[in-house]
């Protein structure tokens, strides 16, 4: 992956210690270190000196180096979370092949970025070796998109588990098993149906409820969370984390029933609603579903005829993966298709190009550049048990 | 002054070098056979006058030398098989078959050599067999570029396999690390090796194919390999570390147009000359592997000229080591974003450049100049003008 030039049609530029006068008003600023032996540090610490201000937007964070964690940087910014109170969009990970490759990024906890920037819409984040999120709320992203070479099941299982009630766009590279994926195809079922109905290992003790109310200038949440015999509310100002307050009952039974009629007191006071929309899936406000550089796409594919998330999509990326004729025949036989935007199938194995005119004709424009085959892979690899590989692995 | 030229005839460093001493109307060299003095069937000593200027080349790229080289090298006590065995070895092509006895043997052969030209009064050596052999053993290399302060790839030591590897690993805080052969070259039984908690990974020019009883034999092969399995990695680790392994940090490189590179650099008389840069989209840069050559012009574009003093500047550093060497190949490492130079490796046999001129001379023309001047001779072909 080159890194990006432009984000949102705005230029990016790499940010010169002390800044540079002369660098367009819009311009978005990529933190990062050039040199081998460089430090990311002075860089960044040099940006929020001269450039932290609520109007910052967005920021892109590149090289931070070989084999270090992002982490010291990422708490330098949430140091500066107040005089970054402006920002909306943040690419953490902007690393070409050149400088890391994408396997080899060292990533870091995310979390911190959840917890203090409440007004964040757009989280990008290259690399998925070490990455993590010790926090998994937020209130307003609306994008999420998590490049990888390999995402291991625990941080999959995190996302999948993540309160986004505003998500529009969610973005995910399985990667590779030989770079850190080592799922199976149930690893992402949760990303096509949802928890509903799979014998998966939530917390059968806890159940949670989430309302907002929104009327004139007020643009509330309440939520409450029952697990075992403790219930906890939490409720404040849409975008920010708000107040909590944990209260203990006797038993399990006592704290549904305290759950239960709190909830039923807001719904009537004009609550609604939010996150557990008909469909059951993770996120409900979801338009654009990426599973990408999936090794499994051509069962992915087949599972997709059964998701009733396809209704509320509008854009489908099923890119970079190990998509044959066969992933894509699924994909015509989808009674959902029809209604989907755009599908972008780049860089997977089709070779059918009747099958994709099929595809467009049902209505959705496809994309469908640098199919690949076998004897492309740069590599003479050693024989293997999979004769196709992810496009982005290493 | 008369040449005398120790090497495998039919190699084309013969026709090169002999043509760099026509151009300077120089006498044609004497040649003699690697596996001629090595089975004692010329007494190289009757052919050293006090005229004669010797030059060592390279035994590479000739089974019968390298069987040779594998007898020799039963005599040194490291050896694994006795000269009889070793005569019998049959040859398999591209197999690495005892590399370490093979090594060992020409460094036999190199103490030979120099016992020989320490009794025998001489003109010059141009490559003295006692800085060759240092050349070709990687851990002396180290040591020495260690005591000189020449900037290197931070050397970890040998280790004995695998296991040992991941924990001299640890011990440094490394996740990326090359394994090479102690003894070796043309990036034959070299492994870019890293690993994470989750993962690892080894990239090598060495194939792994199974052998008799249970052995397995590697193969150098062109075609990059990628081994991501733990028991494949552990297996090529601990193979080739039976011939002697040792391990240096892996610093990544600088690319260019989606490539990595670094620079072969020929030193000639403690100048850096004939450099070229060598393009690759795998760890290893080496160009028998089917990687480019590239443009320095352009690199220096990309990375500002001083680019090109801070390559001489290293590759100068790492001949200069060797005091009793006239020229070498240095292989230069520039990091990502261009700040700093490596010598990756220093070949006494890096000077087969074909078709690259510096100052009008191919790396062979340069190196017969560069002895006559140090030699006090007048140019020949300048006098034969005259």
């Amino acid at each position: 992956m080159p890194t990006i030039n432009t984000l949102f049609g705005r230029t990016i530029r790499d940010y010169p210690i002390g800044g540079d006068a002369n660098a367009p008003d819009d311009v978005i600023w990529r933190i990062l270190v050039e040199d081998y032996d460089g430090e990311i540090e002075p860089v960044m610490s040099d940006f929020l000196a001269n450039h932290a201000s609520p109007d910052v937007d967005t920021l892109v964070i590149g090289n931070w180096g070989y084999d270090n964690s992002p982490d010291p940087i990422i708490d330098m910014l949430v140091d500066h979370k107040e005089t970054l109170a402006g920002l909306k969009s943040l690419f953490v990970g902007d690393i070409s092949y050149d400088e890391n490759e994408i396997s080899w990024i060292v990533n870091g906890d995310m979390g911190p970025i959840l917890a203090n920037f409440p007004q964040l819409e757009y989280l990008r984040i290259r690399g998925g070796n070490e990455l993590s999120f010790n926090h998994t709320e937020h209130q307003n992203l609306k994008h999420l998109i998590i490049e990888s070479g390999g995402l291991d099941s625990g941080l999959l299982d995190t996302v999948s588990k993540m309160k986004l009630p505003n998500l529009i766009e969610l973005e995910l590279w399985f990667g590779s098993d030989n770079y850190g994926f080592d799922g199976s195809i149930d690893t992402i079922k949760p990303f096509i149906f949802g928890h509903q109905g799979s014998s998966d290992d939530q917390n059968p003790d806890a159940s949670v409820v989430y309302l907002e109310f929104s009327e004139g200038t007020s643009n509330k949440f309440w939520e409450g969370t029952q697990d075992g015999a403790q219930l906890t509310t939490r409720w404040g100002k849409i975008g920010t984390n708000g107040q909590t307050k944990t209260k203990d009952f006797d038993d399990a039974t006592a704290a549904i029933v305290a759950l239960e009629k709190a909830s039923k007191s807001k719904i009537k006071k004009g609550y609604v609603e939010v996150g557990s929309n008909e469909s059951g899936y993770l996120f409900p406000k979801l338009e654009r579903l990426g599973l990408c550089d999936c090794m499994f796409a051509d069962e992915v594919a087949s599972l997709l005829k059964e998701a009733p998330i396809l209704e509320q999509l509008e854009h489908l990326n099923l890119s970079l993966g190990v998509m044959t004729d066969v992933g894509l025949a699924e994909l015509i036989d989808n009674p959902y298709i029809r209604g989907i935007e755009s599908i972008n199938l780049d860089e997977n194995y089709i070779s059918d190009g009747d099958l994709l005119d099929k595809l467009s004709a049902l209505g959705p424009v496809v994309s469908a550049s640098d199919q690949r085959n076998e004897t492309d892979d740069l590599f003479e690899d050693y024989p293997d048990p999979y004769d196709f590989y992810v496009a982005v692995g290493e | 002054m008369k040449y005398l030229l120790i090497a495998n005839p039919e190699n084309r460093r013969v026709a090169f070098f002999q043509g760099a001493l026509a151009a300077a109307s120089h006498e044609p060299a004497t040649v003699i056979a690697h596996t001629d003095w090595l089975a004692g069937r010329v007494d190289l000593a009757a052919y050293i006058t006090p005229e004669t200027v010797i030059r060592i080349e390279s035994p590479g790229e000739n089974p019968e030398t390298q069987r040779q080289l594998l007898i020799r090298g039963a005599r040194h006590p490291d050896a694994s098989i006795d000269e009889v065995d070793a005569a019998r070895v049959q040859f398999d092509r591209g197999r690495l078959d005892h590399p370490l006895q093979k090594a060992l043997g020409w460094q036999v052969a190199l103490q030979e050599l120099e016992a020989i030209l320490d009794e025998n009064p001489h003109r010059a050596v141009m490559n003295h067999p006692g800085d060759v052999a240092m050349m070709f053993d990687k851990a002396r290399t180290h040591d020495l570029f260690a005591q000189a302060g020449v900037p290197c790839a931070p050397y970890l030591g040998r280790v004995s396999g695998y296991e040992e590897l991941r924990e001299v690993l640890r011990g440094a805080d490394c996740q990326r690390a090359f394994i090479k052969l102690r003894h070796g070259s043309s990036a034959s039984g070299v492994v870019a090796y890293r690993f994470n908690d989750r993962y690892e990974e080894a990239i090598t020019s060495s194939l792994m194919r199974p052998g008799p009883g249970g052995s397995t034999h590697i193969y150098n092969c062109l075609k990059i390999q990628r081994y991501n399995r733990r028991e494949q990695i552990e297996l090529l680790i601990d193979t080739l570390a039976t011939q002697q392994v040792i391990v240096e940090r892996w610093v990544p490189k600088a690319r260019y147009n989606g490539k990595q590179f670094d620079v072969r650099a020929v030193v000639i008389d403690g100048r850096s000359r004939h450099k070229v840069a060598r393009m690759s989209a795998s760890p290893m840069t080496n160009l028998h592997l089917g990687n480019e050559r590239g443009d320095l012009d352009e690199l220096c574009d990309e990375f500002g000229d001083a680019l090109l003093d801070r390559i001489d500047a290293s590759a100068e550093a790492a001949l200069a080591a060797f005091s009793r060497s006239l020229y070498a190949g240095v292989d230069v490492l520039v990091t990502p974003g261009g700040g700093s130079c490596f010598a990756l490796e220093i070949n006494a046999f890096g000077d087969l450049i074909p078709n690259l001129t510096h100052e009008g001379q191919d790396t062979y023309t340069a190196q017969v100049h560069a002895m006559d001047a140090r030699l006090g001779e007048d140019h020949l072909s300048e006098d034969a003008n005259s």
